[in-house]
Parts: structure tokens; C-alpha cells; sequence
């Protein structure tokens, strides 16, 4: 039978980061901690539009895009910036403080 | 050639960089000196106003330090993005720059001064023909008011144009706005290395240490046959696979796939493996040809800007405040009704929903927040007369059980007031068809001493 845990991604992650890219698009990395853990999250697809749209309270349709990268054992997601970088109502310019809502975010890993 | 040895000084021209690493990586003998010098990052005024990333001063003192090694070492020295936006103006501050050092100490040396800015009546052109397109999801399609109200425009050029002064053995090349690993990849391919791994190690080498552990300044890339291997020069520093692989996801929409002018890198198959404790080895990049297009940056002046910072600690003011800016906008414009229409303002308050404004998931404040006023005027007078009442309405508004009557906030600074002046916003992130790399990137060469 399948056991379920609840992981937190902190403690799954190397790297948890988001960074402009283009001056319409804020994109999300999150790198994990080894080739297992990432073996497992993408076989299952735990990160996916519609968890990531329910963390950010946004449509899923408005997570561009989300991406496995085996290389760096990492996965990445898009979305569409508010308003273009540094136009009236800016609240994070390089969007370097995008990914903190990811900081909480809790996985169920089956394994 | 067996090998291409490229150092890498700073990953921003402008920021600095410790002089005894680079006089280290002297000691591996490279073949040329590149430097990145723009970033739309910071945002859209360096292209509408001119200004530069650094200030001249700090240019200065890095020109002096690399065109003494360009002299004495005979090692050309490449730098893209002149000033940040790489606009013709930035470039020929640059050159001017280069011209006065050379002169003062003596150094006879060429320079080829490569321009990127765009007429508008040309994108007008290509945009009638249908050969202007969004680059990415999130770009809206251009349309003949947008590019109306566009102030510049420059284009990301690609190898092409920099080959061409790479020909001429040019001691310096100064290149306006060029695709950030463009330079790199140029003088790779030029020697008739692996475009692929010309492409790769450009993107990951126009940032500098930014691929080391901890994050350092001077880098030595060595491109071989079948790989290139990468080197920081700080001893405090280290490339690991996996730092080396997290650079390569960094700022950019997809993780393997690059489109850039002429092609799309495709990393999906590539190898990072470490050499040493210091040195990490790249293998298995590809790239794919594609039908050339150049990208296009351009900005349009939306205003005036004029702001004001307020902090606040009292807990029922914290809790009114949605409150209060609604009484501030009505006491605004019942004092300038001349205006309505002519600004727009708003509220951000740091410890509730600052930095990720909309996305914010918990919005219980901090005990203290600060709240700056953001006012975007038609001219600065507006602005700064609207954020003026603004304010006065944050310090004295009667919100709903008020008991301190004193004042709803605390100032640190006078004036009270910032005038902020000139505000630009990206009119233009698109893709343009070209027949020819080179022509829109003229090249105009200089001897200097």
C-alpha cells in the first residue's frame, strides 16, 4: 500500500527564488535538494497549475507555464506581471520577493 | 586553435571588481576581455532619459584599469550594452570615456563603436507589413498608438554585427544593445567553435561570478571541441554543478529552451560535471537555427512622478487606512477638481501587502507599516500638488474612531515631498523579422593616440 507524507518545500528545496523575466513575466525556480525528491515530485506532477494557482489565489490559467528541468533537478512556473516592470502601482521591481508564498507550501509526496 | 580562453571581469560593467583577481586570471593568458554593461532590470528611465546604470565616475575607473591590460597585454577588450540601455547616446559616452583615457596615458588603440538604436518609422513599417510579434505570453500585441507614444527604441543585436569588428582585430569593440551572451558567442563561433557551446557558455558568462558559490566577480571560461569549462577567480568562491545549473534557469522564462537572434539553445541533453573542487565542466548544449529576428526594447514617458513616506504605529489608524485613501482621493479632488483625470494615486502600505501587493496571501499588518504615497502626474507640478493633499489627508483624515487627534502618522524626511521627475514605462518587447543581422547595427570605427 502507498504511504502519504506531508513535506514541507523548504525543507525539499535548494533553491526557492523568482525573478523578473522580460518586463512582463515574473518567473519562479525551485531547485530540489537532490535527484530523488525531484524524481518523485515530477513522476507525480505535485507542482502543477492548479495547486500554484490556489497558493497565489489566481486563476489557473494565469500560471503561464510549469516546466521540469531534469539537468538541475529543478522546476520552473510563469506568470504575467500585475503591470509592466516599473510602471505606476511597482510593488517589486526585480521580483525578487515573488516566491515567498512557496515558502509555506506543503507537499503530500506518495511513495 | 585548441582552446578559447574568455575572462569575464564583472558580470556589470560599472559595479566593480576586485583588481588582483583579474590580475590573477591574467596568469591563464586569455584570449579577450568581455563586459555586459546593460540590464533592463532596474527599469525602463535608462532608455527614456539616458541616464546610466553607474554613475560615469565608476565607468572611469574600470575603463582605466582594463585598457591598461588592452595595452600592455595586447587583449581586446569587447563590452555590450553600453550605459545600460545601449542606446547611441550611451554608446558614444563610452567612447568618449575610452578616448580620454587613451589620450591621458598614452595608449594607441582602434575601437569599433557598434549602434542599436531603431527608427520608429521602421518598426512602423514592419509592424504594417505583420513582421513586428509580442515576445512572450504576457506582451500585448503593438499597435500604431503604442508606437506613437514611444520615446526610443533600440534592438538586441545578435553575432553578426560584432563579427564584423572581431575581422578587423579592433582592440576595442563598444557595442550598444546586443542579446546578452552575443559577444561571447561571437568571438567562440568566429574561432570556429561549437555555436552551441559558444551560446551556452555567453549566457551563463555575461553575469560574471553569478554562477559561483558564493557569487563572485571575475570569471574565466575555456571553450575546448566538445565542452567548456568554467573557473571563478575569487579564492572564496567555487563553481559547483549545481550552481552552474541554477544560473542557467536564472531570469528567463523557460529552463532549457534559449530563443535568441538566429537560433534557440536547447540545454534540455546538456551535462554540468565537476572537474575539481573549483571548476565546472559543460557538455551537450545544442542549438537549433531559427528564421532571424531581432528584439525590439523601446519605452514611452508616461509622467510625472512625486512620492511621500509616512510610517505608521498606532493600530487604529493601521486598521483605517483603506478607509483614509478613499477620504484622500475625495478631499484630492474636491481641492483640484481641475485635475481629475490628469493623475492617478495610490497607497502602498510596507507590513500588509507592500511587496506582493495583489498576491499577498496573509494581510494581517505588522505592528508598524509604512505607507508611501505614489502619485503619477501629467507634469511634476500636478504630481507633487496631489500628493501634497494626499497627505495632508493621511496625517488628518477623521477616520471612523479616532481618539488620537494629533496626527495619523509620523515623517522622517522634509520636504515632505519628492519630486521624482520623469517616468517611463516599456511601450515595445518585441520580436521584429530582419533579412540582415547587420543592418540595423551599423559599425563605425575610431584610432585613438
Amino acid at each position: 500500500m502507498n504511504t502519504v507524507e506531508h513535506a514541507n518545500l523548504m525543507e525539499l528545496a535548494s533553491v526557492i527564488r523568482s525573478k523578473n523575466a522580460s518586463p512582463f513575466e515574473v518567473t519562479f525556480d525551485i531547485i530540489f535538494k537532490n535527484k530523488s525528491i525531484y524524481e518523485v515530485v515530477k513522476k507525480n506532477q505535485i507542482l502543477n497549475k492548479e495547486i500554484l494557482a490556489e497558493l497565489y489565489n489566481v486563476s489557473p490559467d494565469h500560471i503561464l507555464d510549469v516546466i521540469y528541468f531534469d539537468a538541475a533537478n529543478a522546476v520552473k512556473f510563469n506568470m504575467p506581471r500585475s503591470a509592466p516592470h516599473a510602471s505606476f502601482g511597482e510593488t517589486d521591481m526585480h521580483s525578487a520577493q515573488q516566491h515567498v508564498p512557496l515558502q509555506g507550501l506543503v507537499l503530500e509526496l506518495e511513495s | 586553435m585548441s582552446e578559447l580562453k574568455v575572462l569575464t571581469p564583472t558580470g556589470m560593467m560599472g559595479y566593480g571588481f576586485p583588481e588582483e583577481d583579474l590580475l590573477k586570471a591574467l596568469d591563464h593568458n586569455p584570449d579577450v576581455m568581455v563586459v555586459d554593461s546593460g540590464s533592463i532590470d532596474s527599469g525602463p528611465q535608462k532608455l527614456g532619459s539616458g541616464s546610466m546604470t553607474t554613475p560615469e565616475d565608476a565607468y572611469r575607473a574600470e575603463f582605466k584599469i582594463l585598457l591598461k591590460v588592452v595595452n600592455d597585454k595586447k587583449i581586446p577588450l569587447y563590452i555590450s550594452s553600453a550605459g545600460g540601455a545601449g542606446s547611441n547616446q550611451q554608446v558614444d559616452s563610452f567612447r568618449k570615456m575610452v578616448e580620454e583615457i587613451c589620450q591621458q596615458e598614452g595608449y594607441q588603440l582602434s575601437i569599433a563603436c557598434i549602434y542599436a538604436d531603431i527608427s520608429k518609422e521602421h518598426v512602423r513599417e514592419m509592424l504594417a507589413a505583420g513582421k513586428v510579434k509580442p515576445c512572450g505570453k504576457s506582451v500585448p500585441e503593438l499597435t500604431e498608438d503604442e508606437l506613437d507614444c514611444t520615446k526610443n527604441i533600440v534592438g538586441q543585436m545578435g553575432i553578426e554585427p560584432f563579427m564584423r569588428a572581431i575581422e578587423r582585430d579592433t582592440h576595442v569593440i563598444i557595442a550598444g544593445r546586443a542579446y546578452d551572451p552575443a559577444p561571447i558567442a561571437a568571438i567562440g563561433i568566429y574561432k570556429g567553435f561549437d555555436p552551441a557551446l559558444c551560446w551556452h557558455m555567453g549566457k551563463i558568462l555575461e553575469c560574471g561570478g553569478l554562477c559561483a558559490e558564493p557569487a563572485c566577480q571575475v570569471m574565466l571560461g575555456t571553450l575546448r571541441e566538445d565542452h567548456f569549462e568554467l573557473e571563478p577567480l575569487s579564492e572564496d568562491s567555487c563553481c559547483t554543478e549545481i550552481s552552474v545549473a541554477a544560473h542557467t534557469l536564472y531570469e528567463k522564462s523557460h529552463p532549457y529552451l534559449l530563443p535568441g537572434p538566429g537560433g534557440t539553445l536547447d540545454l534540455s541533453g546538456c551535462r554540468f560535471e565537476q572537474i575539481d573542487n573549483r571548476r565546472v565542466k559543460v557538455s551537450g548544449s545544442q542549438f537549433v537555427r531559427t528564421p532571424y529576428t531581432v528584439k525590439l526594447e523601446g519605452v514611452k514617458m508616461t509622467g510625472y512622478r512625486t512620492t511621500t513616506i509616512a510610517g505608521v504605529r498606532d493600530p487604529n489608524v493601521i486598521a483605517a487606512l483603506d478607509e483614509i485613501e478613499t477620504m484622500a482621493r475625495y478631499f484630492v479632488l474636491q481641492n483640484y477638481p481641475q485635475y481629475e483625470n490628469r493623475f492617478k494615486m495610490r497607497f502602498q502600505v510596507y507590513g500588509r501587502d507592500g511587496v506582493l501587493g495583489a498576491l499577498e496571501p496573509d494581510l494581517t499588518p505588522a505592528k508598524e507599516v509604512c505607507v508611501v504615497i505614489e502619485v503619477l502626474g501629467e507634469t511634476q507640478d500636478i504630481a507633487t500638488h496631489i500628493c501634497a493633499k494626499a497627505r495632508v489627508a493621511l496625517l488628518h483624515a477623521p477616520y471612523a474612531g479616532r481618539i488620537a487627534t494629533s496626527g495619523n502618522c509620523g515623517f522622517m524626511l522634509t520636504p515632505l515631498e519628492i519630486p521624482l521627475g520623469e517616468t517611463y514605462e516599456f511601450s515595445i518587447y518585441h520580436l521584429m523579422d530582419v533579412s540582415d543581422p547587420c543592418v540595423h547595427f551599423p559599425v563605425k570605427y575610431f584610432n585613438v593616440g
